[in-house]
């Protein structure tokens, strides 16, 4: 009875693994690795920079008499819900599309891929919205379908073969989305994202408090306590800010080389995989840093 | 305006910098060009229109001034009111959009 479980085991895996290399399957699971990391930063990182808005924001607003409760509300216009939202929506598509094929690659649980698929096919529509109005139902139903029919036959690496070419150009456009609101370069305006909104957000907040702290006794001990915390508040914000943009961009740039890399690996069995493994130690070091960012606060 | 506005922004912190004890009318003046950045970012503006040639020249003399400025505190105040005469076509340009 052992062996012919033993057998059955056996069998199963090779159909599972048949056609795909372990080169491919390694680089398809440092992919979705990689990819789904460099998501769930983004992700993470918009709503704290949506936090760290307010927060200053309400320092603004206390250290400005001339605001009232209208003008309180139209400070952080750029952070609103759907701005937000939409972009963290771009994070999470590319959290799930990178934990599907990480899954397909070398998991077991049919569940946890169709969660995946669907997860992305959901965000990616709520993040690129209009861009994808008209194409979005047919493909990403198509998309659904394929990805269903091949793993009831469980046939991982012909729904690989299938999905990666074809989710290529929307994963690319999140990718360029991200890659823009986590830029700092100046250029014309549409080209310049939230993490260029927020720092200029603390700019203005650091020169406000400076007004302040910089002027001797003229202003109250309560105003000065409230001015110091600003300052500082807002100097973290901006060292943030460039601590940012010097991990994420590099991290996103490689995500679309790999991304292309990936189509060619799949159709290629001995094609290299060194973008692939680059952009996996680009998002290492991402969230590295951040990790420490983060512990520290 | 992209850069004259980036330009009016990093003129106005330098000058800043040489004044002891600083200036108030500094600090409010360049949190208005904050502003102005925050703002725009947000809208999207046609580039090609009178209003927005007009404040892309109101911010080149901001620069042409403030540089000047920097070598002569004498001509911080009327940087300052240039500064002023900017904002004031921004928001034309903002309201033509509206």
């Amino acid at each position: 009875m052992r062996m012919i479980i033993a057998i059955v085991l056996w069998v199963a895996l090779a159909v599972c693994s048949c056609g795909i290399t372990v080169q491919q399957k390694e680089a398809i699971d440092t992919f979705g690795e990689a990819t789904a990391a460099v998501g769930a930063f983004c992700e993470e990182e918009l709503a704290f920079i949506k936090q760290d808005v307010t927060e200053m924001n309400l320092y603004f607003a206390a250290l400005d008499t001339a605001y009232t409760s209208r003008g309180i509300d139209t400070l952080g216009a750029f952070a609103n819900e759907k701005n937000t939202a939409a972009r963290i929506a771009a994070g999470n598509a590319l959290r799930a599309y990178g934990e599907m094929l990480s899954e397909l690659a070398t998991g077991d649980q049919e569940e946890e891929i169709h969660d995946a698929a669907d997860t992305f096919i959901r965000n990616a529509s709520a993040a690129l919205g209009a861009e994808l109005a008209e194409e979005r139902h047919k493909a990403a139903a198509s998309l659904l379908r394929t990805l269903a029919a091949k793993l009831e036959e469980w046939k991982r690496t012909e729904a690989i073969e299938s999905i990666v070419p074809r989710a290529r150009t929307v994963v690319d456009r999140l990718a360029e989305m991200l890659a823009v609101d986590f830029s700092l370069e100046t250029g014309e305006w549409r080209s310049r994202g939230y993490l260029f909104s927020y720092r200029d957000t603390a700019y203005r907040l650091r020169n406000k408090a400076q007004r302040v702290t910089d002027y001797g006794g003229a202003y109250p001990l309560p105003h000065r306590y409230i001015a110091v915390q600003a300052y500082h508040q807002a100097a973290s914000a901006i060292a943030r800010a460039a601590l940012v943009e010097e991990r994420c961009t590099p991290a996103l740039e490689e995500l679309l080389r790999a991304n292309g890399e990936l189509v060619h690996v799949i159709e290629d069995k001995d094609y290299s995989i060194a973008d692939i493994k680059e952009y996996h130690r680009l998002v290492r070091e991402l969230v590295g840093t951040i990790e420490t960012l983060r512990a520290g606060e | 305006m992209d850069n004259n506005l980036d330009e009016a922004i990093r003129i106005l912190e330098e000058l800043k910098t040489t004044q002891t004890p600083p200036n108030e009318h500094i600090f409010e003046q360049l949190d208005k060009l904050y502003e102005m950045r925050l703002e725009i970012v947000e809208l999207h503006i046609e580039i090609a229109t009178a209003e927005y040639e007009s404040v892309t020249a109101a911010l080149e003399d901001v620069i042409t001034e403030g540089k000047e400025a920097l070598e002569d505190t004498g001509k911080i105040a009327s940087t300052l009111r240039k500064i002023d005469k900017a904002v004031g076509l921004f928001k034309k340009l903002i309201d033509s959009i509206k």
